[in-house]
């Protein structure tokens, strides 16, 4: 059986490592840069260790930054009395492309989930209640995803916010814009109809 | 409902097969191990995702194979048709598709094919662990309530997070775990599974005892009573329920410390069987046994057809030899006319002349059917 030259292997290996990316998607990938110009690969390389480097979270909501805190954070004309609480940063680029929400962000950086050993004190908790206690902050919003673990962690939060005197919210659960009823999965219809509003 | 066509692609025994059944009784006739039972666990996948001989669904894969295929075309009673597949991978993979549309996840499949199976082991239902009693429920309820198979998909995940979390409590203590969280979702869909199940064998116990009845001639009284875990009262509603839940949860939660798993909710059910007012299992012959389980069939079967306004389509596996005479039948005189029936047995010995003249026969032979006349 012919094997990939060294080089080549190494670097299908390395590819294969990244998410959703199998065995044949990774060498196809590395064909590709094989035969891409050599200032390509330059500044794909350049961009993969600029990344590691000048990326950090910010030391306020755990967003990722380039600076010590992120451009959400610096911002003046942002409400600094609201923190929508994410699981992961990928969620506040879905939330700003409402352009509705103009307050600040918390990055738990995970959900609870006991069965991968991610337990409570994991997630960036203590640095939420440091920044309820200190910042003057008055309403938290609760937007982890509405599956078993995103639920259980914002049930979790909510249990511990409480008693500080801070209000919480939980993001509505309900049916998607544009979409039609009889499509609908019965637990989205059955929230829907539990959260209707007044017309 | 019916199934005009069937077909399957690398599914146990079978390379390739294509099977177009007729509307009333189909009768497979073969040897042991010929695959008479394979194609019933097909039509049974088609309906509920999972097999009823196995709980590794990957075993129908064939050896040095990497997928299988089993696909169907089904007519409702109005008159609309519907072409379903289902593909299953070496990795417990499952992909669905519905008119070659393929669905996002394969329970989607749920509810276009109905069917209910009583085969040889299914006397586990009187016999077995609490376990297959559970799961009888399950697949029913599955099969007629989408709130319920959602529930008892986060129930199950919820119940797996919250006895990891209770087995690394009892290695390292800690006051901040989250275990409120985990135990209020546990009750939130726990009450649900609780009370769909309780209304369910209410249903199930009134159907089984006629058709017991029937099959006993009047000879016996069959009853279906619900275990639930925590014990329920017949009128409470889901306040209560949940009340009763967090009470025995309160109960057991330094056992639970100890013991590192949860040891109060539903997945502790349990139903009896009482013939006269006489446990079933305990007190019950096995011939006795055997048609307590074909009247709690054939109440799923009315059940499912109740609720869902369609006959589901019925699988009796090598189940006929077991009866006697008189009791095979009443059986079959209670079929015929109604939904469509696919039975497996090694010969036709006892099979009414009035039943054999309008059924589809089919020969199985090493993996290979064939239809023939008599």
């Amino acid at each position: 059986m012919l094997h990939h030259a060294k080089p080549l292997a190494r670097l299908i290996g390395e590819l294969g490592k990244l998410p959703g990316i199998g065995p044949k998607s990774a060498q196809r990938m590395a064909y590709h840069i094989l035969r891409s110009s050599a200032s390509d690969v330059q500044a794909l390389a350049e961009a993969l260790l600029e990344v590691k480097e000048r990326i950090r979270f910010c030391a306020e909501c755990f967003n990722f930054s380039e600076e010590e805190t992120c451009s959400v954070c610096r911002d003046p004309r942002r409400n600094a009395h609201v923190v929508c609480v994410v699981a992961e940063p990928r969620d506040i680029m879905a939330i700003e492309r409402t352009q509705e929400y103009r307050g600040l962000y918390h990055v738990l950086q995970g959900l609870v989930s006991p069965r991968d050993g991610i337990m409570p004190e994991m997630l960036r908790v203590r640095e939420l209640l440091q920044r309820i206690a200190t910042r003057g902050i008055e309403e938290v919003i609760v937007a982890t995803n509405p599956t078993v673990e995103g639920d259980t962690t914002a049930l979790y939060l909510a249990k511990l916010l409480k008693p500080v005197g801070v209000r919480v919210t939980l993001l509505a659960h309900g049916l998607p814009v544009g979409a039609e009823l009889d499509y609908a999965d019965p637990a989205t219809l059955s929230s829907a109809l539990q959260y209707r509003r007044e017309l | 409902m019916l199934i005009e066509e069937i077909s399957l692609d690398r599914f146990r025994n079978y390379p390739s097969l294509h099977v177009e059944p007729v509307p009333g009784v189909n009768i497979l006739v073969g040897d042991n191990a010929q695959g008479k039972s394979n194609l019933l666990e097909a039509i049974y996948m088609l309906a509920t995702t999972k097999s009823f001989r196995t709980v590794r669904d990957t075993e129908v894969i064939q050896s040095g194979q990497s997928q299988s295929r089993a696909s169907a075309t089904v007519r409702q009673s109005d008159g609309s048709s519907a072409r379903i597949a289902l593909t299953l991978g070496r990795s417990e993979q499952k992909h669905a598709s519905i008119n070659a549309a393929s669905t996002e996840r394969a329970v989607d499949l749920l509810g276009v094919l109905r069917a209910v199976v009583f085969a040889a082991q299914d006397l586990r239902l009187i016999t077995g662990e609490p376990s297959c009693r559970r799961r009888h429920m399950d697949l029913a309820l599955a099969q007629t309530s989408l709130p319920y198979l959602q529930d008892l998909g986060a129930y199950k995940r919820i119940l797996l997070q919250r006895n990891k979390l209770l087995k690394s409590l009892r290695e390292r203590w800690s006051a901040n775990s989250g275990l409120d969280a985990w135990t209020s979702q546990l009750v939130r869909y726990g009450i649900g599974l609780l009370l769909h199940r309780r209304d369910f064998v209410q249903e199930m116990s009134e159907l089984a005892g006629q058709s017991h009845r029937e099959l006993s001639d009047g000879a016996e009284d069959l009853s279906v009573h619900y275990h639930p875990n925590p014990s329920l009262q017949a009128d409470d509603g889901p306040e209560l329920a949940k009340e009763r839940y967090e009470e025995a949860l309160q109960r057991v939660a330094e056992e639970e410390l100890r013991r590192g798993t949860t040891l109060a909710g539903p997945q502790r059910d349990d139903l009896r069987f009482a013939i006269n007012g006489l446990e079933a299992r305990v007190y019950g012959s096995q011939g006795q046994q055997r048609t307590v389980v074909l009247s709690i069939k054939l109440a799923e079967l009315d059940y499912i057809e109740a609720v869902s306004g369609e006959e589901p389509v019925l699988l009796l596996d090598d189940v006929m030899s077991d009866l006697d005479d008189q009791r095979r039948r009443r059986l079959l005189r209670r079929l015929s006319g109604r939904c469509q029936t696919f039975i497996t047995c090694t010969n036709l010995r006892g099979f009414p002349d009035e039943i054999l003249s309008q059924a589809g026969l089919f020969r199985v032979e090493a993996g290979r059917i064939e239809r023939f006349c008599l």
